[in-house]
Protein backbone atom coordinates (compact mmCIF):
# COMPACT_ATOMS: atom_id res chain seq x y z
CA UNK A 1 0.00 0.00 0.00
CA UNK A 2 2.94 1.97 1.11
CA UNK A 3 4.63 1.59 -2.26
CA UNK A 4 1.53 2.43 -3.97
CA UNK A 5 1.46 5.89 -2.29
CA UNK A 6 4.27 6.61 -3.11
CA UNK A 7 4.22 5.95 -6.55
CA UNK A 8 1.11 8.12 -6.83
CA UNK A 9 2.94 11.14 -5.98
CA UNK A 10 5.56 10.25 -7.71
CA UNK A 11 2.90 10.23 -10.68
CA UNK A 12 1.54 13.84 -9.35
CA UNK A 13 5.30 15.49 -9.44
CA UNK A 14 6.28 14.45 -12.75
CA UNK A 15 2.77 15.50 -14.18
CA UNK A 16 2.74 18.82 -12.04
CA UNK A 17 6.32 19.43 -13.66
CA UNK A 18 4.98 18.32 -17.55
CA UNK A 19 1.96 20.35 -17.03
CA UNK A 20 3.78 23.68 -16.35
CA UNK A 21 5.76 23.53 -20.00
CA UNK A 22 2.05 23.87 -21.33
CA UNK A 23 1.93 27.33 -19.62
CA UNK A 24 -0.86 29.01 -21.58
CA UNK A 25 -2.48 25.72 -22.27
CA UNK A 26 -2.68 25.17 -18.71
CA UNK A 27 -4.40 28.24 -18.49
CA UNK A 28 -6.49 27.61 -21.33
CA UNK A 29 -8.10 24.52 -19.23
CA UNK A 30 -8.55 26.72 -15.99
CA UNK A 31 -10.62 29.12 -17.88
CA UNK A 32 -12.19 26.39 -19.62
CA UNK A 33 -13.36 24.77 -16.33
CA UNK A 34 -14.58 28.49 -15.41
CA UNK A 35 -16.65 28.58 -18.22
CA UNK A 36 -18.17 25.23 -17.52
CA UNK A 37 -19.15 26.61 -13.70
CA UNK A 38 -20.03 29.56 -14.72
CA UNK A 39 -22.65 28.23 -17.02
CA UNK A 40 -24.21 25.48 -15.02
CA UNK A 41 -24.61 27.97 -12.21
CA UNK A 42 -26.50 30.81 -14.77
CA UNK A 43 -28.27 27.84 -15.83
CA UNK A 44 -30.20 27.31 -12.74
CA UNK A 45 -30.65 30.68 -11.71
CA UNK A 46 -32.11 31.57 -14.68
CA UNK A 47 -34.37 28.70 -14.17
CA UNK A 48 -34.95 30.03 -10.96
CA UNK A 49 -36.36 33.19 -12.20
CA UNK A 50 -39.80 31.61 -13.06
CA UNK A 51 -39.95 28.71 -10.34
CA UNK A 52 -39.32 28.70 -6.64
CA UNK A 53 -39.03 25.27 -6.56
CA UNK A 54 -37.68 22.81 -8.86
CA UNK A 55 -37.43 18.95 -7.96
CA UNK A 56 -38.60 19.88 -4.31
CA UNK A 57 -35.50 21.70 -4.20
CA UNK A 58 -35.65 25.38 -3.43
CA UNK A 59 -32.65 28.05 -5.14
CA UNK A 60 -30.24 27.88 -2.32
CA UNK A 61 -30.43 23.76 -2.13
CA UNK A 62 -30.46 23.54 -5.48
CA UNK A 63 -26.89 25.36 -5.54
CA UNK A 64 -25.51 22.87 -3.44
CA UNK A 65 -26.25 20.39 -5.89
CA UNK A 66 -24.43 22.45 -8.27
CA UNK A 67 -21.50 22.37 -6.01
CA UNK A 68 -21.57 18.59 -5.45
CA UNK A 69 -21.90 17.58 -9.53
CA UNK A 70 -18.99 20.24 -9.90
CA UNK A 71 -16.91 18.86 -6.98
CA UNK A 72 -17.50 15.56 -8.44
CA UNK A 73 -16.44 17.18 -12.39
CA UNK A 74 -13.03 18.76 -11.29
CA UNK A 75 -12.19 15.76 -9.16
CA UNK A 76 -12.46 13.30 -11.86
CA UNK A 77 -10.95 15.50 -14.42
CA UNK A 78 -7.78 16.21 -12.23
CA UNK A 79 -7.60 12.83 -11.16
CA UNK A 80 -8.82 10.10 -13.65
CA UNK A 81 -10.01 12.16 -17.36
CA UNK A 82 -6.72 12.48 -18.88
CA UNK A 83 -5.81 8.53 -18.26
CA UNK A 84 -9.40 7.32 -19.40
CA UNK A 85 -8.75 10.02 -22.94
CA UNK A 86 -5.51 7.99 -23.62
CA UNK A 87 -7.07 4.97 -22.56
CA UNK A 88 -8.96 3.20 -26.04
CA UNK A 89 -5.61 4.65 -28.03
CA UNK A 90 -3.12 2.67 -25.41
CA UNK A 91 -5.09 -0.23 -26.60
CA UNK A 92 -5.32 0.09 -30.08
CA UNK A 93 -1.71 0.89 -30.57
CA UNK A 94 -0.71 -2.00 -28.39
CA UNK A 95 0.90 0.22 -26.15
CA UNK A 96 -0.90 -1.30 -23.16
CA UNK A 97 1.54 -4.27 -23.14
CA UNK A 98 4.51 -1.49 -21.23
CA UNK A 99 1.82 -1.42 -18.80
CA UNK A 100 1.21 -5.16 -18.20
CA UNK A 101 5.14 -5.55 -17.69
CA UNK A 102 5.64 -3.04 -14.60
CA UNK A 103 5.49 -4.80 -11.44
CA UNK A 104 2.25 -3.22 -10.25
CA UNK A 105 -1.76 -3.46 -10.59
CA UNK A 106 -1.97 -2.46 -14.57
CA UNK A 107 -5.32 -0.60 -13.78
CA UNK A 108 -3.70 1.52 -11.20
CA UNK A 109 -1.05 2.83 -13.22
CA UNK A 110 -3.30 3.00 -16.22
CA UNK A 111 -6.19 5.25 -14.51
CA UNK A 112 -3.80 7.44 -12.27
CA UNK A 113 -0.59 7.93 -13.65
CA UNK A 114 -1.40 11.30 -14.78
CA UNK A 115 -2.11 14.05 -12.59
CA UNK A 116 -3.92 17.39 -14.12
CA UNK A 117 -2.63 19.98 -12.36
CA UNK A 118 -4.51 22.74 -14.09
CA UNK A 119 -8.21 20.60 -12.75
CA UNK A 120 -6.51 20.85 -9.37
CA UNK A 121 -6.85 24.67 -9.36
CA UNK A 122 -10.32 24.07 -10.65
CA UNK A 123 -10.86 21.66 -7.71
CA UNK A 124 -10.54 24.36 -4.91
CA UNK A 125 -12.72 26.41 -6.87
CA UNK A 126 -15.58 23.77 -7.25
CA UNK A 127 -15.11 22.98 -3.42
CA UNK A 128 -15.26 27.11 -3.08
CA UNK A 129 -18.40 26.71 -4.84
CA UNK A 130 -19.92 24.29 -2.44
CA UNK A 131 -18.82 25.94 0.62
CA UNK A 132 -20.54 29.07 -0.37
CA UNK A 133 -23.94 27.27 -1.18
CA UNK A 134 -23.67 25.52 1.59
CA UNK A 135 -23.37 28.92 3.76
CA UNK A 136 -26.20 30.00 1.85
CA UNK A 137 -28.40 27.05 3.04
CA UNK A 138 -31.24 28.81 5.99
CA UNK A 139 -30.46 25.99 7.97
CA UNK A 140 -26.91 25.47 9.52
CA UNK A 141 -24.85 22.02 8.63
CA UNK A 142 -23.24 20.39 10.92
CA UNK A 143 -19.39 19.84 10.21
CA UNK A 144 -20.26 15.78 10.71
CA UNK A 145 -22.71 16.17 8.01
CA UNK A 146 -20.20 18.01 5.53
CA UNK A 147 -17.70 15.10 6.63
CA UNK A 148 -20.28 12.32 5.52
CA UNK A 149 -20.84 14.42 1.43
CA UNK A 150 -17.10 14.75 1.05
CA UNK A 151 -16.59 11.07 1.03
CA UNK A 152 -20.07 10.47 -0.45
CA UNK A 153 -18.36 13.21 -3.42
CA UNK A 154 -15.18 11.01 -3.30
CA UNK A 155 -17.55 8.11 -4.05
CA UNK A 156 -19.39 9.86 -6.67
CA UNK A 157 -16.32 10.46 -8.56
CA UNK A 158 -14.96 7.10 -8.37
CA UNK A 159 -18.49 6.03 -9.46
CA UNK A 160 -18.05 8.55 -12.68
CA UNK A 161 -14.45 6.84 -13.34
CA UNK A 162 -16.09 3.41 -12.90
CA UNK A 163 -18.77 3.94 -15.47
CA UNK A 164 -16.69 5.65 -18.06
CA UNK A 165 -14.01 3.24 -17.81
CA UNK A 166 -17.04 0.66 -18.30
CA UNK A 167 -17.47 2.33 -21.38
CA UNK A 168 -13.95 2.07 -22.72
CA UNK A 169 -13.53 -1.46 -21.71
CA UNK A 170 -15.04 -2.34 -25.50
CA UNK A 171 -11.63 -0.63 -27.14
CA UNK A 172 -10.36 -4.56 -26.57
CA UNK A 173 -12.76 -5.86 -29.55
CA UNK A 174 -13.39 -2.68 -31.41
CA UNK A 175 -11.45 -0.13 -33.54
CA UNK A 176 -12.84 2.51 -32.15
CA UNK A 177 -14.77 3.20 -29.03
CA UNK A 178 -16.31 6.42 -29.93
CA UNK A 179 -20.22 5.45 -29.73
CA UNK A 180 -19.85 4.44 -26.28
CA UNK A 181 -17.93 7.14 -25.14
CA UNK A 182 -19.89 9.45 -27.10
CA UNK A 183 -23.25 7.26 -25.11
CA UNK A 184 -21.41 8.44 -21.76
CA UNK A 185 -20.55 12.33 -22.43
CA UNK A 186 -24.50 12.62 -23.68
CA UNK A 187 -25.54 11.12 -20.70
CA UNK A 188 -23.36 13.01 -18.26
CA UNK A 189 -26.75 15.17 -18.41
CA UNK A 190 -28.63 13.09 -16.21
CA UNK A 191 -25.31 13.86 -13.84
CA UNK A 192 -26.29 17.57 -14.04
CA UNK A 193 -29.80 17.75 -13.28
CA UNK A 194 -31.03 16.18 -9.39
CA UNK A 195 -32.85 13.18 -9.39
CA UNK A 196 -35.73 14.39 -8.30
CA UNK A 197 -37.44 15.97 -11.10
CA UNK A 198 -37.01 12.35 -12.82
CA UNK A 199 -40.09 9.92 -12.05
CA UNK A 200 -40.88 6.52 -12.95
CA UNK A 201 -38.49 3.55 -14.46
CA UNK A 202 -35.81 6.50 -15.70
CA UNK A 203 -35.45 7.58 -12.08
CA UNK A 204 -35.12 3.94 -10.80
CA UNK A 205 -32.33 3.42 -13.74
CA UNK A 206 -30.68 6.29 -12.99
CA UNK A 207 -30.10 5.23 -9.20
CA UNK A 208 -29.42 1.67 -10.25
CA UNK A 209 -28.02 0.47 -13.69
CA UNK A 210 -26.78 3.42 -14.97
CA UNK A 211 -25.99 5.47 -12.05
CA UNK A 212 -25.80 9.11 -13.05
CA UNK A 213 -28.52 10.29 -10.27
CA UNK A 214 -26.61 8.47 -7.68
CA UNK A 215 -22.83 10.61 -8.58
CA UNK A 216 -23.79 13.75 -7.37
CA UNK A 217 -27.44 13.94 -6.61
CA UNK A 218 -27.92 11.65 -3.75
CA UNK A 219 -25.10 12.68 -2.12
CA UNK A 220 -27.00 16.13 -2.10
CA UNK A 221 -29.94 14.41 -0.87
CA UNK A 222 -28.29 13.57 2.09
CA UNK A 223 -27.31 16.55 3.54
CA UNK A 224 -30.53 18.53 2.05
CA UNK A 225 -32.47 16.11 3.54
CA UNK A 226 -32.64 14.13 7.00
CA UNK A 227 -29.15 12.77 6.46
CA UNK A 228 -30.50 9.54 5.60
CA UNK A 229 -28.02 6.66 6.50
CA UNK A 230 -30.02 4.43 3.85
CA UNK A 231 -28.38 7.04 1.22
CA UNK A 232 -24.80 6.19 2.69
CA UNK A 233 -25.11 2.58 2.11
CA UNK A 234 -26.93 2.58 -1.64
CA UNK A 235 -24.40 4.79 -3.15
CA UNK A 236 -21.65 2.92 -1.23
CA UNK A 237 -23.55 -0.40 -2.63
CA UNK A 238 -23.81 0.81 -6.16
CA UNK A 239 -20.08 1.69 -5.92
CA UNK A 240 -19.12 -1.92 -4.54
CA UNK A 241 -21.33 -3.81 -7.70
CA UNK A 242 -19.53 -1.26 -10.10
CA UNK A 243 -15.92 -2.55 -8.77
CA UNK A 244 -16.78 -6.00 -8.42
CA UNK A 245 -18.18 -5.72 -12.13
CA UNK A 246 -15.69 -3.33 -13.20
CA UNK A 247 -13.05 -5.98 -11.83
CA UNK A 248 -14.68 -8.72 -14.08
CA UNK A 249 -14.65 -7.08 -17.23
CA UNK A 250 -11.08 -6.09 -16.73
CA UNK A 251 -9.38 -9.65 -16.28
CA UNK A 252 -12.16 -10.87 -19.08
CA UNK A 253 -10.56 -8.05 -21.28
CA UNK A 254 -7.56 -8.58 -20.14
CA UNK A 255 -7.46 -12.48 -21.13
CA UNK A 256 -8.90 -11.16 -25.01
CA UNK A 257 -5.86 -8.50 -25.62
CA UNK A 258 -3.45 -9.62 -28.23
CA UNK A 259 -0.89 -7.04 -28.10
CA UNK A 260 -0.25 -4.68 -31.39
CA UNK A 261 -2.51 -6.55 -33.28
CA UNK A 262 -5.45 -6.03 -31.15
CA UNK B 1 3.39 29.61 -50.34
CA UNK B 2 0.16 29.80 -48.66
CA UNK B 3 -2.47 30.53 -51.30
CA UNK B 4 -5.49 33.46 -51.36
CA UNK B 5 -9.14 32.58 -51.41
CA UNK B 6 -10.25 31.24 -55.22
CA UNK B 7 -13.42 29.95 -54.94
CA UNK B 8 -12.97 27.34 -57.89
CA UNK B 9 -16.36 25.61 -57.78
CA UNK B 10 -15.84 22.28 -59.91
CA UNK B 11 -12.67 22.14 -57.01
CA UNK B 12 -14.83 22.75 -54.34
CA UNK B 13 -17.59 19.78 -55.58
CA UNK B 14 -15.04 17.33 -55.35
CA UNK B 15 -13.90 18.93 -51.36
CA UNK B 16 -17.37 18.31 -51.11
CA UNK B 17 -18.51 14.84 -52.72
CA UNK B 18 -15.52 13.69 -51.23
CA UNK B 19 -16.62 14.75 -47.43
CA UNK B 20 -19.84 13.24 -48.12
CA UNK B 21 -18.09 9.56 -49.57
CA UNK B 22 -15.72 9.65 -45.80
CA UNK B 23 -18.74 10.56 -43.64
CA UNK B 24 -21.15 8.09 -45.44
CA UNK B 25 -18.21 5.33 -44.60
CA UNK B 26 -18.90 5.82 -40.85
CA UNK B 27 -22.63 5.59 -41.00
CA UNK B 28 -23.30 4.30 -38.14
CA UNK B 29 -21.29 6.39 -36.02
CA UNK B 30 -22.75 9.30 -37.49
CA UNK B 31 -26.09 7.60 -37.19
CA UNK B 32 -25.66 6.56 -33.31
CA UNK B 33 -23.98 9.47 -32.18
CA UNK B 34 -26.96 11.96 -33.33
CA UNK B 35 -29.50 10.18 -32.22
CA UNK B 36 -28.19 9.65 -28.47
CA UNK B 37 -27.47 12.89 -27.97
CA UNK B 38 -31.07 13.72 -29.34
CA UNK B 39 -32.37 11.05 -27.34
CA UNK B 40 -30.74 12.26 -24.09
CA UNK B 41 -31.01 15.83 -24.58
CA UNK B 42 -34.85 15.52 -25.09
CA UNK B 43 -35.88 13.34 -22.20
CA UNK B 44 -33.79 15.56 -19.76
CA UNK B 45 -35.95 18.78 -21.13
CA UNK B 46 -38.89 16.44 -20.63
CA UNK B 47 -38.12 15.93 -17.11
CA UNK B 48 -36.80 19.33 -16.57
CA UNK B 49 -39.09 21.30 -17.98
CA UNK B 50 -42.18 19.21 -16.50
CA UNK B 51 -40.99 19.89 -12.90
CA UNK B 52 -40.67 23.41 -13.90
CA UNK B 53 -44.52 23.62 -15.51
CA UNK B 54 -45.69 21.56 -12.31
CA UNK B 55 -44.85 24.51 -10.10
CA UNK B 56 -46.15 27.57 -11.98
CA UNK B 57 -49.75 28.73 -12.71
CA UNK B 58 -50.70 28.70 -16.14
CA UNK B 59 -49.98 26.93 -18.88
CA UNK B 60 -47.18 28.97 -20.46
CA UNK B 61 -44.12 30.83 -19.53
CA UNK B 62 -42.70 33.53 -21.96
CA UNK B 63 -45.37 32.19 -25.25
CA UNK B 64 -44.07 28.65 -24.59
CA UNK B 65 -46.14 25.84 -23.43
CA UNK B 66 -44.67 22.56 -22.39
CA UNK B 67 -45.08 20.86 -25.84
CA UNK B 68 -43.51 23.82 -27.77
CA UNK B 69 -40.56 23.72 -25.37
CA UNK B 70 -39.89 20.30 -25.69
CA UNK B 71 -40.29 20.78 -29.71
CA UNK B 72 -37.67 23.63 -29.21
CA UNK B 73 -35.11 21.05 -27.45
CA UNK B 74 -36.08 18.78 -30.10
CA UNK B 75 -34.67 21.39 -32.83
CA UNK B 76 -31.99 22.44 -30.88
CA UNK B 77 -29.20 19.90 -31.15
CA UNK B 78 -30.55 19.01 -35.07
CA UNK B 79 -29.94 22.84 -35.77
CA UNK B 80 -26.19 22.62 -33.47
CA UNK B 81 -25.42 19.56 -35.50
CA UNK B 82 -26.43 21.32 -38.79
CA UNK B 83 -24.45 24.97 -38.29
CA UNK B 84 -21.68 23.45 -36.16
CA UNK B 85 -21.35 20.88 -38.83
CA UNK B 86 -17.98 18.76 -37.26
CA UNK B 87 -17.83 21.01 -34.26
CA UNK B 88 -14.10 22.03 -35.03
CA UNK B 89 -12.51 22.34 -38.63
CA UNK B 90 -9.39 20.31 -36.92
CA UNK B 91 -7.14 23.66 -38.16
CA UNK B 92 -5.44 23.59 -35.20
CA UNK B 93 -4.60 20.22 -34.94
CA UNK B 94 -2.99 20.74 -38.36
CA UNK B 95 -1.00 23.39 -37.22
CA UNK B 96 0.25 21.34 -34.49
CA UNK B 97 1.23 18.27 -36.30
CA UNK B 98 2.30 19.85 -39.67
CA UNK B 99 -0.32 18.44 -41.63
CA UNK B 100 -1.66 21.87 -42.57
CA UNK B 101 1.60 21.43 -45.04
CA UNK B 102 -0.67 19.13 -47.48
CA UNK B 103 -3.20 21.39 -48.25
CA UNK B 104 -0.60 23.89 -49.54
CA UNK B 105 -0.41 22.19 -52.27
CA UNK B 106 -3.67 21.43 -53.37
CA UNK B 107 -5.51 23.91 -55.89
CA UNK B 108 -7.84 25.29 -53.82
CA UNK B 109 -7.37 27.67 -50.50
CA UNK B 110 -7.25 26.37 -47.52
CA UNK B 111 -10.07 28.54 -46.23
CA UNK B 112 -12.62 27.36 -49.10
CA UNK B 113 -11.69 23.85 -48.67
CA UNK B 114 -12.82 23.51 -44.96
CA UNK B 115 -15.70 25.53 -45.84
CA UNK B 116 -16.83 22.60 -48.20
CA UNK B 117 -16.06 20.12 -45.66
CA UNK B 118 -18.10 21.58 -42.90
CA UNK B 119 -20.86 22.39 -45.73
CA UNK B 120 -20.97 18.29 -46.57
CA UNK B 121 -20.98 17.69 -43.04
CA UNK B 122 -24.18 20.29 -42.61
CA UNK B 123 -26.00 18.85 -45.69
CA UNK B 124 -26.21 15.06 -44.33
CA UNK B 125 -26.88 16.55 -40.64
CA UNK B 126 -29.91 18.58 -42.70
CA UNK B 127 -30.95 15.20 -43.82
CA UNK B 128 -30.81 13.15 -41.05
CA UNK B 129 -33.12 16.86 -39.08
CA UNK B 130 -35.33 16.26 -42.06
CA UNK B 131 -36.06 12.66 -41.05
CA UNK B 132 -36.06 13.29 -37.36
CA UNK B 133 -38.60 15.68 -37.38
CA UNK B 134 -41.05 13.61 -39.69
CA UNK B 135 -40.36 11.04 -37.10
CA UNK B 136 -41.33 12.79 -34.44
CA UNK B 137 -44.69 14.56 -35.52
CA UNK B 138 -45.29 11.47 -37.28
CA UNK B 139 -45.02 9.65 -33.55
CA UNK B 140 -46.19 12.81 -31.31
CA UNK B 141 -47.34 14.99 -33.60
CA UNK B 142 -47.04 19.05 -34.22
CA UNK B 143 -48.27 21.11 -31.40
CA UNK B 144 -51.48 22.74 -32.04
CA UNK B 145 -50.14 26.28 -30.78
CA UNK B 146 -46.80 26.26 -32.86
CA UNK B 147 -47.58 28.27 -36.32
CA UNK B 148 -46.27 26.58 -38.88
CA UNK B 149 -45.93 28.37 -42.08
CA UNK B 150 -43.67 27.70 -45.46
CA UNK B 151 -42.12 30.99 -44.57
CA UNK B 152 -41.38 30.15 -41.10
CA UNK B 153 -39.46 26.82 -43.37
CA UNK B 154 -37.48 29.37 -45.51
CA UNK B 155 -36.66 32.25 -42.66
CA UNK B 156 -35.17 29.14 -41.33
CA UNK B 157 -33.63 27.67 -43.68
CA UNK B 158 -31.90 31.26 -44.72
CA UNK B 159 -31.00 31.75 -40.95
CA UNK B 160 -29.03 28.05 -40.98
CA UNK B 161 -26.86 29.18 -44.01
CA UNK B 162 -25.96 32.33 -42.90
CA UNK B 163 -25.36 30.73 -39.21
CA UNK B 164 -22.85 28.24 -40.55
CA UNK B 165 -20.57 30.82 -42.11
CA UNK B 166 -20.53 32.96 -38.85
CA UNK B 167 -19.81 29.55 -36.88
CA UNK B 168 -17.41 28.30 -39.63
CA UNK B 169 -15.55 31.64 -39.43
CA UNK B 170 -15.19 32.54 -35.76
CA UNK B 171 -14.51 29.41 -34.64
CA UNK B 172 -12.26 28.68 -37.56
CA UNK B 173 -10.64 31.71 -36.29
CA UNK B 174 -10.16 30.84 -32.91
CA UNK B 175 -8.50 27.72 -33.85
CA UNK B 176 -5.71 29.75 -35.80
CA UNK B 177 -4.43 30.66 -32.44
CA UNK B 178 -2.99 27.50 -32.39
CA UNK B 179 -0.04 29.69 -34.58
CA UNK B 180 1.01 30.62 -31.66
CA UNK B 181 -0.15 28.22 -28.26
CA UNK B 182 0.52 24.62 -28.54
CA UNK B 183 -2.67 23.46 -27.82
CA UNK B 184 -6.24 24.87 -28.07
CA UNK B 185 -8.91 22.03 -27.59
CA UNK B 186 -9.43 24.25 -24.43
CA UNK B 187 -10.58 27.06 -25.96
CA UNK B 188 -13.06 25.70 -28.63
CA UNK B 189 -14.63 23.82 -26.07
CA UNK B 190 -15.15 26.96 -23.97
CA UNK B 191 -16.71 28.22 -26.86
CA UNK B 192 -19.45 25.54 -26.77
CA UNK B 193 -20.17 26.49 -23.26
CA UNK B 194 -20.41 29.83 -24.07
CA UNK B 195 -22.74 29.69 -26.93
CA UNK B 196 -24.67 26.74 -25.64
CA UNK B 197 -25.84 29.63 -22.92
CA UNK B 198 -25.45 32.74 -24.08
CA UNK B 199 -26.75 31.32 -27.88
CA UNK B 200 -30.16 29.34 -25.97
CA UNK B 201 -29.46 26.14 -26.39
CA UNK B 202 -29.14 25.51 -22.82
CA UNK B 203 -32.63 27.55 -22.12
CA UNK B 204 -34.48 29.56 -24.44
CA UNK B 205 -33.32 33.47 -24.49
CA UNK B 206 -36.94 34.56 -23.68
CA UNK B 207 -36.54 33.15 -20.01
CA UNK B 208 -33.60 35.06 -19.57
CA UNK B 209 -34.13 38.95 -17.71
CA UNK B 210 -34.80 41.69 -20.44
CA UNK B 211 -31.62 43.70 -20.00
CA UNK B 212 -29.91 40.21 -20.82
CA UNK B 213 -31.76 39.51 -23.99
CA UNK B 214 -31.66 43.40 -25.23
CA UNK B 215 -27.55 43.24 -24.95
CA UNK B 216 -27.28 39.70 -26.46
CA UNK B 217 -29.14 40.78 -30.04
CA UNK B 218 -26.19 42.54 -30.93
CA UNK B 219 -23.71 39.50 -30.31
CA UNK B 220 -22.81 36.78 -32.76
CA UNK B 221 -24.31 34.06 -30.00
CA UNK B 222 -28.09 34.15 -30.36
CA UNK B 223 -27.97 33.91 -34.35
CA UNK B 224 -25.51 30.75 -34.18
CA UNK B 225 -27.65 28.73 -31.89
CA UNK B 226 -31.30 29.71 -31.28
CA UNK B 227 -32.07 32.12 -34.22
CA UNK B 228 -32.47 29.13 -36.83
CA UNK B 229 -35.25 27.22 -34.12
CA UNK B 230 -36.96 30.16 -33.43
CA UNK B 231 -37.69 30.85 -37.35
CA UNK B 232 -38.84 26.86 -37.54
CA UNK B 233 -41.24 27.45 -34.64
CA UNK B 234 -42.72 30.55 -36.04
CA UNK B 235 -41.53 33.19 -33.65
CA UNK B 236 -39.74 35.54 -35.74
CA UNK B 237 -41.48 37.85 -38.12
CA UNK B 238 -40.35 39.71 -41.46
CA UNK B 239 -38.88 42.66 -39.65
CA UNK B 240 -36.85 40.87 -37.08
CA UNK B 241 -35.38 38.47 -39.44
CA UNK B 242 -34.48 41.01 -41.56
CA UNK B 243 -32.68 42.94 -38.85
CA UNK B 244 -31.34 39.43 -37.24
CA UNK B 245 -29.98 38.50 -41.02
CA UNK B 246 -28.25 42.07 -40.73
CA UNK B 247 -26.40 42.27 -37.89
CA UNK B 248 -25.20 38.32 -38.88
CA UNK B 249 -23.99 38.88 -41.97
CA UNK B 250 -22.00 42.07 -39.72
CA UNK B 251 -20.68 39.61 -37.68
CA UNK B 252 -19.83 37.20 -40.39
CA UNK B 253 -17.93 40.03 -42.02
CA UNK B 254 -15.85 40.56 -38.57
CA UNK B 255 -15.25 37.42 -38.45
CA UNK B 256 -14.57 36.55 -41.57
CA UNK B 257 -11.58 39.68 -41.76
CA UNK B 258 -10.37 38.19 -38.75
CA UNK B 259 -9.81 34.71 -40.16
CA UNK B 260 -7.80 35.88 -42.56
CA UNK B 261 -5.68 38.34 -40.65
CA UNK B 262 -4.89 35.60 -38.19
CA UNK B 263 -4.11 33.69 -41.45
CA UNK B 264 -1.84 36.07 -42.77
CA UNK B 265 0.00 36.65 -39.53
CA UNK B 266 -0.02 32.87 -38.85
CA UNK B 267 0.92 32.26 -42.04
CA UNK B 268 4.58 33.62 -40.92
CA UNK B 269 4.91 31.73 -38.14
CA UNK B 270 4.28 28.48 -39.18
CA UNK B 271 7.53 26.05 -39.51
CA UNK B 272 5.57 23.57 -41.37
CA UNK B 273 7.46 20.88 -38.86
CA UNK B 274 4.81 20.27 -36.15
CA UNK B 275 5.67 21.15 -32.62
Amino acid sequence: MLRYISLYFSFVRFSLGKAMEFRLDFFFRIFMDLAYYAVNIAFFKVIYLHTELLGGWSEAQMMVFVGCFLVVDALNMTVFANNLWWFPILINRGDLDYYLIRPVSSLFMLSLRDFAGNSLVNLVMAAAILAWAIAGLPEPVSFLHIVTLLLLLIEGCFLYYMVHLLTLIPAFWMQSTRGPDQLFFNMIQFMERPHTIFSGWIRKILLTVLPFGVMASLPAEYLLGEHSVYLIVHISLVCLAFFLLLLFFWKYALASYSSASS
Amino acid sequence: MIKKFEPNPRYLWSVFTLELRKLMSYRVDFWTSTLLSVLCQIVVAFFLWKAVFLQIQGDSIHGFTFSSIVLYYLFMPLSNKLVRGPEMSFIASEIYDGSLNRYLIFPVSYFAYKLASHLAYSFVSLFQALLLTILYITVIGWPSEVPFHSSSLLFSLGAVVCSIFLYYTLSGAIEQIAFWADNVWSLLVMQRFVLNLLGGALIPLAFFPTWAQELLRYTPFPYMVAFPVRCLMGQVGLQEWALSILILCLWSAVATVLWFWLWRKGSYQYAGVGI
